[in-house]
């Protein structure tokens, strides 16, 4: 290959794209405590607000649309993730235990009597890929 | 092709890269109109992201002398994406209830960016990239916000604001939300919507391009 293709095909994007992906690799790194702690206060403060006692004890950290938290005082875990259902989309919570049996689930969105819900049977679909994630993760056997 | 009618296909609005000729935008407003508050999001995202990545990717080509098709290709991925990100991480910040209930969505921006033609435009006039990226963006993003004023009152009864802890309704009542036509809170609502915005401006841009060649010939 010549020299001044390689330079313009392949060094040159590949230095671009290292640039980036320090840049992002390093404001992840310096952010992600600080975004962690925010996401905590403000599901802690919506328990709080729909009237669960539960309290955040710390991130299980994994990919995916699901947060996973320990919960403080058991060895419950909380599971937070949305469902799209005609157009709105909420924020739910599954509790589970360390046996990996559902004990209790959350509306963490703001709703009042006129929303229609999504039924039942909706988030039913949710607990197969909620409890996969957390065996990946190691949560619970 | 006359000078008028090429004029009328370049045209951000009217012209075949527009959002309502094209459609490249239709999977992000089915998302985006569904409230109000993820609405405001959408269109400040789309706003922010199409003006940092033009501004962004001018800056690139001007300071380093880019000229070479392949690493400007890739800065034409990386630049939005990364505005993206930066949009994602700031709102994780101000509102982690709101960047839960949205992200998955706002994702499709940088994708809308690439789609728009946008990344096509002749880079070495700066004023036009940016004029057009605000353009597309601020169509796009009115759009949306026109659209969830339409689908949220009517398909739900309520309107919702973004706030720290999530979109909140500030307009609800139990009367409104039992006359709502909850089919235009659905996709298949908001598509049957969509339909008809477009027929009326494919109507409009006949009419305008009818009166273009009509000026071209006195």
């Amino acid at each position: 290959m010549e020299h001044r293709t390689l330079r313009r095909d392949v060094v040159l994007p590949l230095v671009i794209g290292v640039v980036f992906l320090i840049l992002g690799g390093l404001s992840w790194y310096l952010l992600a405590p600080l975004k962690n702690a925010s996401f905590k206060e403000a599901l802690q403060y919506l328990l709080k607000e729909r009237g669960y006692t539960y309290t955040l004890e710390k991130e299980i950290p994994g990919p995916g649309i699901f947060k996973t938290y320990q919960l403080s005082k058991s060895s419950h875990i909380l599971v937070v993730f949305p469902v799209l259902y005609q157009g709105r989309i909420y924020l739910y919570g599954k509790v589970i235990n360390g046996e990996g049996t559902f004990v209790d689930t959350c509306l963490l969105s703001y709703h009042d009597t006129a929303m229609a819900l999504p039924p039942t049977r909706l988030l039913y679909v949710y607990e197969n890929r909620i409890l996969h994630h957390l065996r990946r993760l190691g949560a619970i056997q | 092709m006359s000078s008028q009618n090429r004029h009328l296909d370049m045209h951000p609005f009217w012209g075949y890269a527009s959002p309502l000729y094209s459609l490249w935008a239709v999977g992000f407003l089915v998302f985006s109109s569904s409230s109000l508050a993820y609405g405001i999001i959408a269109f400040l995202d789309i706003l922010g992201v199409f003006l940092a990545s033009s501004v962004g990717i001018l800056s690139f080509l001007y300071l380093f002398n880019i000229k070479e098709r392949a690493a400007w290709q890739i800065l034409m991925i990386l630049v939005p994406a990364f505005v993206q990100y930066v949009f994602l991480l700031a709102l994780s910040f101000i509102s982690p209830i709101l960047y839960l209930e949205t992200f998955f969505f706002l994702l499709i921006v940088p994708f809308l960016f690439l789609s728009s033609g946008i990344p096509m435009l002749d880079f070495s006039f700066p004023q036009r990239v940016v004029g057009q990226s605000i353009i597309k963006a601020l169509i796009v993003g009115l759009l949306g916000l026109a659209l969830s004023c339409i689908r949220e009152p009517f398909g739900h009864g309520s309107l919702t604001i973004p706030t720290r802890y999530g979109a909140v309704n500030f307009l609800s009542s139990e009367q409104s939300a039992s006359i709502a036509i909850q089919l235009l809170a659905s996709t298949a609502g908001l598509l049957i919507l969509f339909g008809y915005v477009v027929a009326l401006y494919r109507f409009f841009r006949r009419v305008y391009r009818h009166y273009l060649e009509q000026k071209e010939g006195e």
